[in-house]
């Protein structure tokens, strides 16, 4: 059984590529900014699983993005206060409003659809910048980060030999 | 493609899915019980608790066992105890997120039961309405004293203005006479006098020295009249500023004269139950306990506010901004194909027990969107033949459709209640319990717009009032108890109006002229002996200013004197100087 969910856990983390590390970052972006149990976050949530990002990222990025989201709820609210109440989309919000499915994903409140309309935006943004700057520390950063002495030190944890034999980041 | 694309995540996904349902399976109950007990409390004020919840799924419905909402002025007593509630909620809606609620029942409804523990909130201090009773402010006026205080108590505590005001007297008499001195030096005089009588003798000459003096001497005249004339108005004002100076010190000093019976007269009536005071009695044997009953209404009124308005905020078109009642952010709704408030209960039936029976009652549309349902909240609860009780009625609307016409409505009809051992007043003078009685209650009740109408009619027979005093109560506590103790039926009528923070009740009995006239003649001794006592003390502690002040305006009345003497001298002038033909010659024009 374990080493089932170990197996498991190890395909998850696995993928590395700049950009599976970028689109995964991206989808944090989605869950971290707007609340957690809105139900737009059930589809990111079934991307993050099925498509080859990493997943590692994808959870870490959430809680820090969560604790970030927190402070800028204000300027979420709103954002969405506006977006809800501008004239011209009026009647797009109110046929959206009449949909069971739209008023079960709360978009009408305005942290959601402040929160969201902000991740979208910098969805495309991040994801360019993020896989830029990986490659970039790849080439530069990794091999001086690497023989650091605090990495050094921590890679010769158990710790780390147990994390490296399911995550794959070893490889 | 299958590069992108990880199966094993979709496993996962499911799993994830999975267990969150089963989560939901297993703690739904318990969420719901503690969202219930959270939302209640906050609304109360004090703990709301839930023995058990229960969600079931098919057909979609809520059972909540054992609700406890404890009252907040009495942490220890349960407001009211609901042994079971149930209701089916409609699924489709709730997609919607409307929590829509057709009928729901209430079984077991009890008042004023006992708590085992407190069900106070730590720390809470939320501001109690029935805690600020200022019984000044809504009776409009302090309870009469029981106990006449001795005079110089009375003097000890009191500020007396009359007294400030005439020992400012004499000073004030002296300053006016060092000013009207002063003043009596300006104006004119005998020398003023003598100046004139020298220029009409330069006529007299002027005259004489052919027709060129004489038109000399009428040109000169003219100047002389209009001195004459302007010394005189003069005199006439500075006379009557003096005389209407004197006749304020006068009227001053016959005011410090009478104030010791104006005085002693309104402070015995101040700290003893006078005529007026006695007139209404009822204030004080039934005032603070209907004030009491009256603020704890009021506050459950405001605290349950929420259950049948919510604040809007609106935005122009059809889009309103709502603050939800629970979860951050701000909702904003939109027009509704099927308009349905978020939250509605349309029916309640429920049984009430008393400890004199059951009762039925029905409660209707409730919800904090009633301008989208278009219909107020109702309600109506009524029993007969109870054990305590011949029949009870209450009934009531809030309406809030319109916020502009939004107005709250409680008729309460209660007959043939036999009451036992209440108490009607508890305090150091003396306790009024009915031992028993059969009351008739009727009370109709409207909040509009933050004004408030109530008229409380209450008619009693058959009644026995226990009076408890102290033993060494005075004649009139002793009076009144006496009494009480032998009424046998009363009635009584309140009526309340005003706004929510600021309203008036007045109190009327036909105990009011019962009460009078056996205490009347027991008081009448004891106020006049106080007021004597207290004209003597006052007019001790005038007297010196008043001596002082006669003394003053002695030396000041001569002043006038002088004035009118040296007015007349000038009216004298004018007169035989001027006018008077002179002897041997042509008139003076």
């Amino acid at each position: 059984m374990l080493k089932a969910l170990a197996r498991i856990l190890k395909v998850l983390n696995s993928e590395t590529e700049p950009s599976q590390i970028s689109l995964a970052l991206c989808l944090a972006l989605i869950t971290g900014f707007t609340p957690v149990w809105s139900l737009h976050n059930l589809i990111v949530v079934l991307l993050a699983l099925i498509i080859r990002v990493n997943l590692s990222t994808f959870i870490v990025g959430t809680v820090v993005l969560s604790g970030v989201a927190y402070l800028l709820d204000p300027i979420f609210s709103w954002i969405g206060v506006m977006v809800l109440t501008a004239g011209p989309l009026e009647s797009l919000w109110t046929a959206l409003y009449n949909i069971p499915l739209f008023r079960l994903a709360k978009f009408n409140n305005s942290i959601v659809m402040g929160s969201l309309l902000v991740s979208l935006a910098l969805f495309l943004p991040t994801f360019i910048l993020a896989n830029l700057a990986i490659r970039r520390y790849r080439e530069h950063v990794l091999q001086w980060v690497r023989k650091s002495r605090v990495v050094e030190a921590l890679t010769a944890t158990r710790f780390y030999s147990l994390y490296e034999s399911v995550s794959g980041w070893g490889r | 493609m299958r590069r992108w694309i990880r199966w094993q995540g979709l496993i996962a996904f499911i799993a994830v899915l999975v267990s969150l349902c089963l989560l939901w399976f297993v703690f739904a109950d318990l969420a719901v019980e503690k969202i219930i007990e959270g939302a209640g409390s906050r609304i109360v004020g004090a703990k709301v608790e839930l023995d058990k919840a229960d969600v079931q799924l098919s057909p979609l419905g809520i059972t909540l066992r054992g609700l406890q909402v404890t009252n907040p002025n009495e942490p220890m007593t349960n407001a009211v105890e609901i042994a079971r509630i149930a209701g089916l909620v409609d699924g489709v809606e709730l997609l919607r997120r409307k929590a829509i609620i057709e009928e729901m029942s209430m079984e077991g409804v009890r008042f004023n039961t006992a708590r085992k523990s407190s069900g106070a909130i730590r720390g809470r201090s939320k501001e109690e309405r029935a805690e600020k009773i200022s019984l000044k402010r809504i009776l409009g006026t302090d309870l009469p004293s029981f106990v006449l205080p001795k005079a110089e108590e009375i003097l000890a505590k009191e500020e007396l203005r009359s007294v400030e005001l005439a020992k400012a007297l004499p000073a004030e008499i002296e300053e006016e006479q060092r000013k009207w001195t002063k003043e009596l030096a300006e104006l004119p005089g005998e020398e003023r006098i003598k100046e004139y009588e020298d220029r009409i003798e330069k006529l007299k000459e002027m005259r004489r020295a052919g027709p060129e003096g004489i038109l000399r001497a009428a040109a000169e005249l003219k100047n002389l009249k209009q001195d004459i004339e302007s010394d005189l108005n003069k005199l006439r004002k500075a006379e009557q500023d003096f005389n209407s100076t004197l006749n304020l010190f006068k009227e001053r000093l016959a005011q410090a004269q009478r104030a010791p019976v104006d005085d002693a007269r309104r402070l015995a009536s101040k700290y003893s139950l006078d005529s007026q005071g006695l007139a209404n009695l009822t204030r004080l044997l039934f005032g603070p306990r209907i004030a009491v009953w009256l603020e704890r209404g009021l506050s459950w009124h405001q605290r349950l506010d929420p259950l049948y308005e919510r604040v809007k905020k609106e935005y122009g078109g059809d889009a309103e901004v709502v603050k939800p009642l629970r979860a951050k952010g701000l909702e904003v709704r939109f027009k509704e194909y099927k308009p349905l408030p978020d939250f509605l209960i349309r029916t309640v039936e429920a049984s009430v027990s008393t400890r004199g029976g059951d009762m039925e009652g029905r409660i209707e549309n409730i919800t904090p969107d009633q301008d989208i349902l278009g219909k107020p909240l109702t309600f109506l609860f009524s029993g007969a033949k109870l054990s305590h009780l011949q029949s009870f009625r209450v009934d009531g609307t809030f309406d809030h459709v319109s916020r502009l016409t939004a107005s709250d409505r409680i008729n309460l009809k209660l007959r043939g209640y036999q009451a036992q051992q209440l108490n009607l007043t508890e305090s150091d003078v003396f306790s009024v319990k009915l031992a028993k009685g059969l009351a008739d209650f009727d009370l109709s009740s409207i909040v509009s717009n933050g004004a408030i109408d109530i008229d409380f009619a209450a008619a009693l027979k058959s009644t026995k009032l226990e009076v408890n005093t102290p033993a060494e109560s005075g004649p009139v506590v002793r009076a009144i108890s006496s009494t009480l103790t032998g009424v046998s039926s009363f009635s009584l009528n309140a009526k309340v109006s005003g706004n929510l923070d600021d309203y008036k009740m007045k109190l009327s009995s036909d105990l009011d002229r019962v009460l009078k006239d056996s205490v009347s003649a027991q008081l009448k001794d004891q106020i006049a002996k106080l007021e004597q006592e207290l004209r003597a003390d006052i007019a001790e502690r005038l007297s010196g200013p008043i001596e002082q002040a006669k003394k003053n305006l002695g030396d000041f009345a001569p002043l006038g004197d002088e004035l009118e003497k040296r007015l007349q001298d000038f009216i004298t002038l004018q007169k035989e100087a001027i006018f008077k033909k002179p002897s041997g010659g042509l008139p003076i024009p």
